[in-house]
C-alpha cells in the first residue's frame, strides 16, 4: 500500500520544485555556463552574431600583453579592488565588534544605538551616496565646514579611499554588528563570572573567553564580508567616478564599461568576461581558503 | 564591582554617542539641504540650517519640473517590482523548500547539493550573459527583467528548508491519514507555521529588490520605467545644479525601506542572526 | 499573537500589491507608465510603431527640451498634415541602445529620429540609416543654403545625405558683468577674452580670491582650445592623433593657470562660484542659460576664451534628423521632409530653451537676436563640430585624463601616450 502510494505521488515533488528549477536554469545555470564560455570568445552582446571562439587570447591580452590598454585596465581594476578589500574588511569586522561590545554593556539608549547603527543597511547604495556625496563637497560640505578645511576629499588620495571606506563602513557594518550582539548574548555568563573571581582582566577575558565563543559567527562574517567587498562597485562609481588618476577605478567598473559601453562603440564582452572569470576565481579561492583556515582551528 | 560596571557603561555610552553623531550627520545635512531654496545654496554659501525653511523641493517632486527625473514614477515602479519580486520569491522558495524538506524523490540530494554549491558562484560571471538572455526573451526595459532573474536564489530555499525540518513530522502524518493532499498539507499546515522565516525571507527579498543597483542600470534604460535606486544615480547628476532637489529626492527614496525597518526591525535583526546561526 | 498579526498583515499587503504589479505588467501598459509619452520601441510588447498615416519620431529630449520639441510637433500637427507626427521622447542612452536593435530586428523602427552629429559616421557605417536624397529632391524645400554651414556639412557621407541638422549647441563663455567691470573693463570690447589678457588681470583677481576662468567640462574646453591651435583629432580619419605638442601645450598652460590660482581648483563647483561672485568667466553650455537666469546675476555670454583674438573657435555639437533604415514609401518620405522643413520657420520654441536652431531663417528673427546665445550662429567658421568617426572613444579617453593632468595628478606625456593608445585599442576591437 505504502509502496504504491509513493509511486503514484512521484510526480508531485517535481511539480513543487519545477518553478524554481526552471527559473534557476534560465537565469542562473545557462548564463553561468555562457559566462565561462564567453571568456574564451570575442563577443559583442548587442549584435545578433554569435561569439567567436578565440581560445586563450583574452587571458593572454589581459594578463601578459603589457602594451595593451586592456592589460592596463585589468591590472588597475584588480589592484584597486584588492586595495579596497584590504582597507575595508578589517574595519568592517573590528568596528562592529566594538559596537556590539559597547551595546552589550547596555548603556543608556542602547536600543536606540542598535537601531541607528543598523539602519543604513536597509538603504540602497545610490541613496547612501546621494546623502554622503554632499558631505564631502569641497565648499558646501559639512566636513570641510565643520573642521574649517579646504580638502578636496574625493579628488585626491588617500582621502578618496578614506571617503569610500567610510561610506562603506557606514552603510554595511550594521549587519555584522547585530550578528555579534546575538553571539555575545550567547557567551556563557558562568564562565565569565568564574574568570572574574579568578582575577582575570577584561582584556584577558575578551581574548580567552569571548572571542573563542563567538568564533563561528566571526568566521562567517569574515568570509561573507570579504566576498561582498570584492563586489565593490557603486561607491567609487558614484563618489569618485574611478578617480583620481584611476586609483579607485575598480574591476567591476572596468568590466561594466567594456561589456556595456556607455558612449558608442561595440561591446567588448569577451575580454570583459575573461576579467569577470578571473575575479570570480579569486573570490571562490579566497572564500574556500577562509573556510579551510577557519575549519582548521 | 558595581563601580566598575558603571565606568564600563559610561565608556560604552560615549563610544556609542560618538558613532551616533557620525551616523546621523549625513542624514541631518541631507534633510536640512532639502529644506533650503536652491537659490539660497547657490548665492550664500554654506550654512547647516536653512535661512528660510521651504518645502519647495518636495512639492517640485510632484510637478512637471521633475520630468527628466520622475521620482514619483520611479517610486511606483519600485513598489510594483519589489512587491512582485517578493511574492514570487516566497512562492517559489517555499514550494521547493517544502519538497526538499518533506518529500522523497529521486535525485533530491543531488539537486539540493547542486543548489547549495551554486551559492558560492560569484554573480559577476553570469552578469553579461544574463543580459543577453533577457534581451533574447524581450525583457529589456520591462519589469520582468527585474523580477524573474533574482527569484531563483538558492539561499532562501536553504533557509526555509532548515526551518521546515524543525517542524514535527507527526503533523503532516496526521493530516495525510485524514486524506489531505501534499498541496493541502503544504498550504494549510506547513506554510502557516513557517510564517516567521517567510517574513524574514520576504523582508530581505523586498529590500534586496528595492536596493538593487547594477542590474537595473543595465536592463532599464528608459527613464520612465526606471526604479528608484538607479534613478537616484541620475538624480545625483543634477547635484551641481539642484542640490536641494536631489536631497529631497533622496529623502523620499529612503522612506519605504526606512518605514519597513522601523516597524519590522526586530525581524531584520532576527533574520540576520538566524542566517549567521544557520551558516556559522 | 502580535507577531502573527504583523506577519499576516505584511503578507496580505505584499500580496495585494503584487497582484496589482503582475496584472499591470502582464497587460499592455503598467500603471506607472500610462501617464507618460512612452509607448516605447525596442520591446516586443510595445505598441506597434504608429499607424499607416503617422510619422514615428524618436527624440533624445527630455525635460524642458522635450517640452519645447513637443510644442513644435503640436504646432506642425495643427497644420493638418497628411501624416501626423508621433513624438517619442527618451533618454539619449535609451535611443542609442534601442535604435540599432530595432533596425536589426526590423520591427518597430521609427520613421525619423534625432542623433548627435558625432554619431553619424559610425551609425552610417553600421548601416542604421536610410539616405535621404531621394525624398529631399522630391520635396524640394530642404536645401543647403537654408542651413548653418557647420551643422549641414557633416550630414553628407560618401556623397549621400544622411542627416539634416536641427540645431547647433555649444560651449560659450558666460561672464559676470560686475566682475568684468572691476578687473578687466575693456577686455570684451572685441567680444573675445584671450589667454594673454587673462594673464594680465588674473593675478589681481586671484589676490582677491576671485578666479578668472573655470574648469567645467574638461573635454569640451580641451577640444576647443586644441582646435584653436590647429590640433587635429585624427589625421587619416581612423587613428586618433592627440599625442602631440599642441595637446601638451593646452594641458600645460591650463595646469599652470590652475597652479597660479587663475583657474578654479579641483573639486570646485564653478556654477556656484559664478553665482557667488567668485568667478569672472564661466565656460559652459548654451543649455545652462536657464539655470543662470534663475540666479540673479548680471551676466552676458560671448565666444570661447581664446589663444587668438581673431579665432575664438568654440566647441559645438548638433542634433540631426536621421531616417532609420526601413522600407519607406516615397509619399511618406516626402511627408517626413515636410516636417523637417517646418522647422525652418517655426523653431523659436527651440531657441527659447537655449539652443541655436540650425536654420538660417531664425537668425533674422528679432526675438532670437535678443537671446544671449544668438551670436553663436554669426560665424559658422568659429563653431567647431567634430565628425570624427570614433569621437565616442576619443571623448571617453579625454574624460579620463584632462582633469587628472590639469589638477596635477597625472603626467602629461604619459597621459597623452596612454590614452591615444587606448582609443587606438578601442578601435581595433570594433
Amino acid at each position: 500500500m505504502k509502496q504504491k502510494n509513493r509511486k503514484k505521488t512521484n510526480i508531485t515533488p517535481y511539480l513543487f520544485i519545477a518553478p524554481q528549477i526552471i527559473l534557476f536554469c534560465i537565469f542562473f545555470l545557462i548564463p553561468a555556463g555562457m559566462g565561462v564560455f564567453a571568456a574564451f570568445t570575442k563577443w559583442d552582446i548587442f549584435s545578433p552574431e554569435m561569439p567567436t571562439f578565440v581560445g586563450l587570447a583574452n587571458f593572454k591580452e589581459i594578463l601578459f600583453n603589457a602594451e595593451s590598454t586592456y592589460y592596463r585596465f585589468f591590472r588597475t581594476g584588480f589592484t584597486n579592488t584588492l586595495i579596497f578589500v584590504v582597507l575595508a574588511v578589517p574595519l568592517c569586522i573590528v568596528l562592529p565588534l566594538l559596537m556590539a561590545l559597547a551595546i552589550h554593556k547596555k548603556p543608556f539608549g542602547h536600543k536606540f544605538f542598535q537601531s541607528l547603527f543598523y539602519m543604513p543597511t536597509v538603504l540602497s547604495i545610490s541613496t547612501v551616496i546621494l546623502i554622503w556625496y554632499y558631505m564631502f563637497n569641497k565648499n558646501l560640505g559639512l566636513i570641510n565646514n565643520f573642521f574649517h578645511l579646504k580638502t578636496n576629499w574625493l579628488g585626491k588620495q588617500p582621502t578618496a579611499w578614506f571617503a569610500i571606506v567610510l561610506v562603506t563602513v557606514w552603510w554595511t557594518i550594521g549587519t555584522n554588528m547585530v550578528i555579534y550582539i546575538a553571539a555575545l548574548n550567547g557567551v556563557s555568563q558562568d564562565i565569565l563570572e568564574a574568570a572574574s573571581v579568578d582575577g582575570a582582566s577584561s582584556t584577558r577575558k575578551f581574548f580567552s573567553i569571548v572571542l573563542p565563543s563567538i568564533r563561528n559567527q566571526l568566521s562567517y562574517t569574515v568570509v561573507l564580508t570579504t566576498v561582498a567587498q570584492f563586489n565593490i562597485y557603486g561607491q567609487p562609481l558614484m563618489l569618485t567616478s574611478g578617480g583620481p588618476n584611476n586609483s579607485t577605478n575598480v574591476l567591476l567598473m572596468v568590466i561594466r564599461d567594456l561589456a556595456f559601453p556607455s558612449f558608442g562603440g561595440k561591446s567588448i564582452s569577451g575580454l570583459a568576461s575573461a576579467m569577470a572569470l578571473m575575479l570570480g576565481i579569486v573570490m571562490i579561492a579566497i572564500a574556500l581558503l577562509q573556510y579551510r583556515f577557519v575549519g582548521d582551528e | 564591582m558595581k563601580k566598575k560596571t558603571s565606568i564600563g557603561k559610561t565608556i560604552a555610552f560615549v563610544f556609542c554617542l560618538v558613532f551616533a553623531i557620525i551616523w546621523l550627520a549625513p542624514l541631518a545635512q541631507s534633510l536640512m539641504t532639502s529644506l533650503k531654496a536652491e537659490k539660497e545654496i547657490k548665492m550664500s554659501g554654506y550654512s547647516f540650517f536653512p535661512q528660510t525653511f521651504t518645502f519647495e523641493s518636495y512639492t517640485d517632486l510632484f510637478s512637471t519640473r521633475s520630468d527628466s527625473t520622475p521620482i514619483l514614477k520611479w517610486f511606483l515602479n519600485s513598489l510594483l517590482t519589489s512587491t512582485a519580486a517578493t511574492l514570487l520569491v516566497l512562492v517559489i522558495s517555499s514550494t521547493s523548500a517544502y519538497a526538499y524538506a518533506r518529500m522523497e524523490f529521486k535525485g533530491r540530494n543531488l539537486l539540493f547539493g547542486i543548489l547549495m554549491a551554486t551559492m558560492i558562484f560569484p554573480s559577476i560571471i553570469n552578469l553579461i550573459p544574463l543580459y543577453k538572455i533577457c534581451a533574447a526573451l524581450h525583457m529589456i526595459n520591462t519589469k520582468w527583467a527585474l523580477i524573474l532573474p533574482g527569484a531563483s536564489g538558492a539561499f532562501n530555499i536553504f533557509l526555509i528548508r532548515q526551518f521546515m525540518l524543525g517542524i514535527p513530522k507527526e503533523l503532516d502524518e496526521a493530516a495525510k491519514i485524514d486524506g489531505a493532499s501534499s498541496l493541502q498539507i503544504f498550504t494549510r499546515i506547513i506554510l502557516p507555521l513557517c510564517a516567521p522565516v517567510l517574513t524574514v525571507v520576504a523582508m530581505f527579498a523586498f529590500t534586496g529588490s528595492w536596493n538593487d543597483f547594477l542590474w537595473p542600470t543595465l536592463v532599464i534604460s528608459n527613464v520612465d520605467k526606471m526604479t528608484i535606486t538607479p534613478g537616484m544615480q541620475i538624480l545625483k547628476g543634477t547635484y551641481d545644479v539642484y542640490p536641494s532637489h536631489a536631497m529631497a529626492g533622496g529623502i523620499v527614496s529612503v522612506l519605504p525601506t526606512f518605514i519597513l525597518f522601523l516597524f519590522a526591525q526586530k525581524y531584520f535583526i532576527k533574520g540576520m542572526q538566524l542566517q549567521s546561526a544557520v551558516k556559522g | 499573537m502580535k507577531k502573527k498579526s504583523i506577519v499576516s498583515m505584511l503578507l496580505a499587503a505584499s500580496m495585494a500589491m503584487s497582484l496589482v504589479g503582475c496584472g499591470g505588467s502582464a497587460s499592455t501598459a503598467p500603471a506607472g507608465d500610462t501617464a507618460t509619452t512612452g509607448t516605447e520601441g525596442g520591446t516586443a510588447e510595445a505598441a506597434p510603431a504608429g499607424g499607416e498615416n503617422t510619422i514615428e519620431f524618436w527624440s533624445v529630449f527630455t525635460g524642458g527640451d522635450g517640452e519645447a520639441m513637443q510644442e513644435i510637433v503640436d504646432a506642425y500637427n495643427a497644420t493638418n498634415p497628411e501624416y501626423k507626427v508621433v513624438h517619442r521622447m527618451m533618454a539619449q542612452e535609451d535611443l542609442y541602445q534601442n535604435l540599432p536593435l530595432a533596425v536589426q530586428s526590423g520591427t518597430d523602427v521609427p520613421d525619423l529620429a534625432i542623433n548627435h552629429v558625432d554619431r553619424l559616421q559610425l551609425n552610417q557605417e553600421n548601416d542604421i540609416y536610410l539616405p535621404m536624397d531621394e525624398y529631399i529632391e522630391a520635396n524640394g524645400q530642404i536645401t543647403a543654403d537654408k542651413y548653418n554651414e557647420a551643422a549641414w556639412a557633416p550630414g553628407e557621407i560618401d556623397g549621400k545625405r544622411y542627416a539634416v541638422p536641427l540645431d547647433v549647441h555649444g560651449y560659450l563663455t558666460y561672464y559676470n558683468k560686475e566682475l568684468v567691470e572691476k578687473y578687466c573693463p575693456n577686455v570684451l570690447d572685441d567680444g573675445v577674452v584671450t589667454f594673454d589678457e587673462i594673464a594680465e588681470f588674473a593675478p589681481t583677481a586671484a589676490a582677491d580670491g576671485v578666479y578668472s576662468y573655470a574648469y567645467t567640462w574638461g573635454r569640451n574646453e580641451f577640444l576647443e582650445w586644441y582646435a584653436q591651435l590647429g590640433g587635429k583629432q585624427t589625421e587619416d580619419g581612423t587613428e586618433p592623433s592627440i599625442n602631440n605638442d599642441i595637446a601638451k601645450k593646452v594641458l600645460t598652460d591650463w595646469k599652470a593657470a590652475v597652479d597660479n590660482g587663475w583657474c578654479t581648483q579641483d573639486g570646485d563647483d564653478p556654477t556656484n562660484l559664478f553665482g557667488q561672485g567668485q568667478l569672472i568667466f564661466l565656460p559652459e553650455g548654451t543649455w545652462m542659460i536657464g539655470t543662470l537666469k534663475s540666479m540673479d546675476i548680471d551676466f552676458g555670454a560671448t565666444y570661447a576664451i581664446s589663444y587668438d583674438a581673431k579665432k575664438p573657435i568654440s566647441w559645438a555639437s548638433s542634433h540631426q534628423f536621421v531616417m532609420p533604415k526601413k522600407e519607406q514609401t516615397p509619399e511618406k518620405g516626402k511627408a517626413i521632409m515636410d516636417f523637417i522643413a517646418f522647422f525652418q520657420d517655426n523653431s523659436l520654441p527651440w531657441a527659447q530653451v537655449g539652443q541655436c536652431p540650425a536654420t538660417l531663417a531664425i537668425t533674422q528673427n528679432p526675438e532670437f537676436k535678443e537671446m544671449p546665445q544668438a551670436f553663436f550662429l554669426d560665424d559658422p567658421s568659429l563653431t567647431f563640430i567634430s565628425d570624427y568617426k570614433y569621437y565616442g572613444y576619443l571623448v571617453g579617453a579625454i574624460d579620463s585624463f584632462v582633469g587628472e593632468v590639469v589638477f596635477g595628478k597625472m603626467d602629461v606625456d604619459e597621459a597623452l601616450s596612454t590614452y591615444n593608445q587606448q582609443i587606438s585599442d578601442n578601435i581595433k576591437n570594433q
